[in-house]
């Protein structure tokens, strides 16, 4: 069996394991999937397509969420509520995730080889900026307008803002009850169209020229395509839909905490992906959505399970942090490996 | 050009610095006691720097899986802090006890690594990050018996912040301390550290040290000399291990306090931004780069810190500190990545 | 007839380096035209100059006239090559492995979905189905037998030359092929099936440039043959000349030196004894190889390039895999065993070798003379401090330096001082600080891989005096594996010519010179 498809086993197994132990029960955890979903699955898709121009996972959707949080904290700034307001925050944060996404692409382009840690560093980068502007530069340099969002001291947005302008604009549309299950019909099919999309996007001739690029840069060059060009456009995609994917999930939670939303959407996007079956090199819309079930599903009952086994919920807590990073820490290792065997020529025929 | 380009993040920084320190003696803060502050710091900091120096020398990058080392010292200091060592003694105990972690956890860490030849560094991050996640739970559960290291209520699992003044916090920084006019300086401290520089620079200069440094830069030339290149770059990540294992040891006995769980996720960046700053690129790297880049970046950090909060809002320094910490890292990627395409 | 393509004058230089000189090629339609070469003779950079491949530019460009079809153009790039109708199928597989063969066929000429063509180019969906049938209808063509859809990563090499071959006949425009070593990974059936479909190609009016070492394949299916040799066209041949002692004496060069060095001074004795030798080194492999060195002769290797002159020093060494017998002295040496290799073993017993490629492996770059020359032998455990215990390792600087120092007297290596780093140095001094290195292990059979390759003249002359002093005064072994054979012909004992992995013949150094353009060619006979 393919190494990738024993993540996907192990998380099942994992997964069903901890829901054994918790007791949870399956409806809790079907609703608390499907707002995971919601919340979540925009942000993976995110990530496939720099993984298709080979440059791995894209660490960066965390500017990409920094674009929608500021995109909302502006729009509430200027007091501007209803769909307006959700509409001005949504174009705000795409035209300034366009800007992000060019220059980080701009970025990984002069560094081949190393995008990884260069995303990684650039989102922490980023997020200094973002906390800088938002605790500093409020109230100093930029004036504010609506005084709910500062902090008595005159200085700083508060830490946690609240959405209400927005709240359940969109998730009501479509909302179904179903007894126990809440199904959020309309987001569900807002994230699986988006899903869509990335999903056609490999298919156009702009997605074959990714995969042609991320197989080697060199080879796409002598066919004719600009490696430069192509990685520039992944980053720049996958920038702007972190930051609608962001718009979606700080819509859903109904509150922003401003300088922590947007921290670990990265590892927790990349985590999800892989227990899809996802590699470094390979990822699909399926691999999404199978990975939000499981990864999500194990985290939901992971502190319950701890607490049922250990008598102590933090132990769930440290599991689940450790399963996020061991995730790619082990894709990784298998995956470098896999490419190093991959170099040598196989002398292996077709079945 | 190329030997300008290649300084320039030390010029900005040192420019920078001259001017917050200015600045500093304009709204009247200490700077004495301030540049006293960086060279405790020096000490303090400069042995997990010097854990970069044998792995980059091997050509295995940057240490960023520092944990493992710090892990390693950590589980020494828990040990001693059980056994209730105290004093000067207590700490070098401390620093045996972790001996045997760091050699074993350095081992695991450089068979990961020898599997992603390259690709150290990204590898290094995640595997090192999990680590901590591991130890997580080993703190939580740990059978430790010393009530002064655990939870007050339940007396199960550690706490995540240990006092060490009642065992050997401060030993090191207290010896042959000469104290002045609001500065002081920590001569044991500082002895500590330089003599560990001089053992690492001596090692560059043994055999297998030559060999560390033939296989970083050329691993073909390394093995038609003979060389056993996975065992010598596996000896190099065990000692980078070793190093971070003491590097952690200066670190919490300089700080005073045992910092657990979380506390160490992020603290390769800022030891790996040493370096960097020191005037490491890509190639080479030296105990004088280590001296002068923690010493640089240090400084930036003590005087960061009461600037901002004199400026600007509290919480602030932090915030300036991962900035340039993250951005020493990203522009040496940045003119590697310039370079390896310029020569290309 | 009007040429396809006339080159004139065509010049290039990377920095002082001339790689090509006045080259001139025409090649007509529906010829099958052969390029031969030693490696660096300037064939790669002539097939970078035609494919447009960026390198070029970026290096300053070339000089001389390119016209196409009795138009002058330029090729910028390789998309720009490409649309003009050349098409290059290369010899490192220009293909990528994880798509299927269709999608390697199709690369970049996608068909689309009628539908999706108002979305534009690049968002136009692509129709797999139809790539697959026009991929399935070229593979018949070339009478292939695969399923387009299979994964070509996982294909035998054979079949991957084919898809490479396929996609470029599939290009309607298609007015050159170029073929840079095709049957180099071949099997003779295969490769002469390929030779077939190259003449059915040919016959539609596509002009081919072959090029290739096995030279019967070249005299066999070519209409006329260009040899470069150090970047000039030394020699041309058309149908009725094609003839291949000719054609590999004139690539290695004029073997105008016919002196020998001395009388032999070798005895009976035998030092290494050699059987069954083979050595798994990728485009240089050797199959079975036996034979006896003497001790205090000197050894010449040669062959056409690939065909494993360089993989018997590598072998001995430990730096590929090997297999066989070898008896040093009467001692059994292993090389390689249980997957790893034995290199200490092998130096400590005295074997070393001068790697061919000295800036590749041959040298610590940025380090000092000093440093390079007493490196292996430190690690050797020789030059350590007396005193102090042997483990520690601890390096006697004054021992090192008196070591470099006698050797920079000794080779007349030109430098500032030892502490120099060697990236200054020019490449014959560099190339002694490579001898040096080796010397300072003090061995008793020294390998070395093309001493003099791009080493100038007068450095030359020292280095073949510096050997045969090496030989003469300290009575080391050398086994010298070159392609220049005049050089060899002055300072062997013996020659030792490969083909195809195998001996081909054992030669004296004044051997007339048709009897080693045999043995080169494989028709020798051991001697």
């Amino acid at each position: 069996m393919p190494e990738n498809k024993r993540i996907c086993l192990l998380f099942s197994v994992l997964f069903l394991f901890g829901w054994q132990v918790s007791e949870m029960s399956l409806t809790f955890i079907i609703n608390e999937v499907i707002i995971r979903f919601v919340r979540d699955g925009i942000l993976a898709a995110a990530l496939i397509l720099p993984i298709l121009a080979g440059m791995g996972l894209n660490f960066a959707i965390t500017i990409g969420a920094i674009c929608a949080q500021i995109g909302f904290l502006l729009v509430l700034d200027r007091q501007i509520g209803g769909y307006s307001g959700l509409l001005l925050a949504t174009v705000t944060a795409l035209a300034l995730a366009v800007a992000a996404g060019l220059l980080i692409g701009w970025c990984l382009n002069q560094l081949r080889g190393k995008e990884m840690i260069a995303t990684m560093m650039i989102g922490f980068i980023g997020t200094a900026l973002y906390q800088l502007v938002f605790m500093a530069g409020f109230g100093t340099v930029i004036t504010p307008h609506n005084p709910e969002m500062i902090l008595s001291r005159g200085v700083g947005i508060r830490n946690l803002v609240d959405l209400a302008p927005f709240r359940n604009l969109v998730e009501s549309i479509w909302l179904i009850d179903l007894g126990p299950v809440q199904l959020p019909l309309f987001m569900i099919l807002l994230v699986l169209f988006t899903c869509a999309l990335i999903s056609y996007l490999t298919r156009t001739r702009l997605g074959r020229q990714m995969r042609i690029v991320g197989e080697d840069p060199d080879k796409a060059a002598l066919l004719g395509i600009s490696p430069d060009k192509i990685r520039l456009l992944a980053f720049l995609l996958s920038t702007v839909v972190a930051s609608f994917g962001q718009i979606i999930f700080l819509q859903n939670i109904g509150m922003i905490n401003v300088y922590t939303a947007h921290l670990n959407s990265d590892i927790f996007a990349a985590a999800a992906l892989l227990a899809g079956g996802a590699t470094l090199r390979r990822a699909g819309i399926h691999n999404v959505l199978l990975g939000i079930l499981l990864f999500h599903g194990l985290f939901i009952v992971s502190p319950q399970a701890g607490q049922k086994l250990f008598g102590n919920a933090a132990l769930g807590e440290y599991f689940r942090s450790f399963v996020a990073y061991g995730t790619i820490a082990a894709a990784l290792l298998l995956n470098i490996r896999h490419a190093e065997k991959q170099q040598q020529p196989t002398e292996k025929t077709q079945p | 050009m190329h030997h300008l380009r290649q300084h320039i993040p030390q010029c900005i920084i040192s420019l920078f610095l001259l001017l917050l320190i200015l600045l500093a003696h304009s709204v009247g803060l200490p700077v004495a006691a301030l540049l006293s502050d960086a060279l405790v710091r020096l000490g303090m900091n400069g042995v997990l720097t010097l854990a970069m120096l044998p792995m980059v020398r091997a050509g295995a990058g940057l240490n960023f899986g520092l944990p493992f080392g710090i892990i390693a010292g950590l589980l020494g200091m828990t040990l001693a802090v059980n056994f209730r060592f105290t004093g000067l003694y207590g700490f070098a105990g401390a620093l045996l006890l972790s001996l045997p972690f760091a050699m074993l956890l350095g081992w695991l860490y450089a068979r990961l690594l020898n599997r992603v030849r390259g690709r150290e560094e990204i590898a290094g991050i995640f595997a090192g990050f999990s680590l901590i996640f591991v130890m997580n739970f080993f703190w939580s559960v740990a059978p430790f018996t010393n009530p002064a290291m655990l939870w007050p209520i339940g007396g199960q699992g550690l706490r995540p912040t240990v006092n060490l003044q009642p065992y050997f916090g401060k030993s090191l920084n207290k010896l042959l301390l000469v104290t002045g006019d609001g500065w002081q300086l920590p001569l044991g401290l500082l002895a500590a550290f330089f003599l560990l520089c001089a053992v690492v620079h001596c090692f560059f200069r043994l055999r297998l040290g030559r060999a560390m440094i033939a296989v970083g830069d050329n691993e073909d030339f390394a093995r038609l000399a003979g060389v056993n290149i996975q065992r010598t770059r596996t000896v190099a990540i065990m000692l980078s291990t070793v190093l971070a294992a003491l590097g952690i040891c200066f670190y919490a006995q300089s700080y005073g306090f045992l910092e657990l769980y979380d506390a160490p996720l992020l603290l390769a960046f800022p030891a790996a931004s040493s370096l960097l700053l020191g005037g490491y690129a890509g190639a080479g790297g030296s105990v004088g780069q280590v001296v002068l880049g923690t010493l640089l970046f240090q400084t930036l950090y003590v005087f960061t810190g009461p600037l901002a909060n004199e400026l600007l809002a509290p919480q602030v320094s932090e915030i300036l500190r991962s900035l340039i910490t993250n951005s020493v890292i990203l522009y040496s990627l940045f003119y590697e990545g310039r370079r390896r395409r310029a020569g290309k | 007839m009007e040429p396809t393509l006339r080159l004139r004058n065509i010049t290039k230089k990377y920095g002082r380096h001339i790689a090509l000189q006045n080259v001139d090629l025409d090649l007509y339609p529906g010829e099958i035209h052969g390029l031969v070469g030693e490696n660096g003779a300037g064939k790669s950079t002539l097939l970078g100059i035609l494919a447009g491949q960026p390198e070029i530019s970026r290096s300053g460009g070339f000089s001389g006239s390119v016209c196409w079809q009795g138009c002058p153009v330029t090729f910028s790039s390789p998309a720009a090559a490409a649309r003009l109708g050349i098409g290059m199928v290369n010899q490192d597989f220009a293909l990528l492995p994880t798509l299927t063969i269709a999608e390697n066929i199709r690369a970049g000429r996608e068909s689309i979905l009628p539908w999706s063509r108002r979305l534009g180019q690049w968002l136009a969906c692509i129709d797999t189905r139809q790539d697959l049938k026009l991929s399935a209808a070229v593979l018949s063509r070339l009478q292939v037998r695969a399923d387009p859809a299979w994964i070509t990563g996982r294909l035998p090499v054979s079949l991957r030359q084919f898809v490479e071959l396929a996609r470029e006949i599939s290009k309607s425009q298609l007015q050159l092929l170029i073929l840079d070593e095709p049957t180099a990974a071949l099997t003779p059936s295969d490769a002469t099936h390929l030779l077939s479909v190259l003449a059915e190609i040919a016959a539609d009016g596509v002009a081919v440039l072959l090029v290739s070492h096995r030279l019967e394949e070249i005299t066999a299916c070519c209409r006329r043959v260009t040899v470069l040799r150090n970047g000039r066209t030394v020699a041309r041949y058309a149908h009725g000349e094609l003839n291949l002692r000719q054609i590999a004496a004139s690539m290695l060069g004029r073997l105008t030196v016919e002196s020998r060095r001395r009388p032999s001074r070798a005895s009976a004795e035998t030092l290494l004894d050699v059987s069954n030798f083979s050595v798994n080194m990728s485009g240089d492999t050797l199959h079975n190889l036996t034979f006896r060195l003497q001790r205090g002769e000197i050894l010449g290797i040669t062959s056409l390039p690939g065909h494993g002159r360089s993989a018997v020093g590598n072998g001995m060494l430990g730096l590929f895999p090997s297999s066989g017998e070898l008896k040093f002295d009467g001692a059994t040496l292993t090389p390689w065993s249980n997957g790893a290799p034995n290199t200490a073993a092998m130096l400590a017993a005295g074997i070393c070798l001068v790697p061919d490629d000295r800036r590749q492996s041959g040298l610590l770059l940025q380090r000092s003379i000093e440093e390079n020359i007493t490196f292996a032998a430190v690690q050797q455990g020789k030059f350590l401090q007396p005193r102090l215990p042997k483990w520690l390792g601890w390096l006697s600087h004054r021992q090192t330096a008196a070591c470099a120092t006698a050797f920079v007297r000794q080779l007349d290596i030109r430098c500032r001082d030892i502490h120099q780093p060697v990236r200054e140095l020019s490449g014959g001094n560099q190339q002694k600080v490579c001898l040096a290195q080796a010397l300072a292990l003090g061995p008793r059979v020294l390998f070395l891989h093309e001493p003099t390759r791009g080493v100038d003249i007068g450095a030359k002359e020292m280095l073949l005096q510096a050997l045969l002093n090496l030989n003469e005064d300290q009575g080391i072994t050398l086994v010298v594996a070159s392609g220049e054979l005049a050089e060899l012909k002055r300072i062997c004992d013996r020659i030792l010519v490969l083909y195809e992995g195998r001996i081909s013949a054992i030669l004296p150094p004044d051997c007339p010179e048709p009897q080693l353009a045999l043995a080169l060619a494989g028709k020798g006979e051991s001697f």
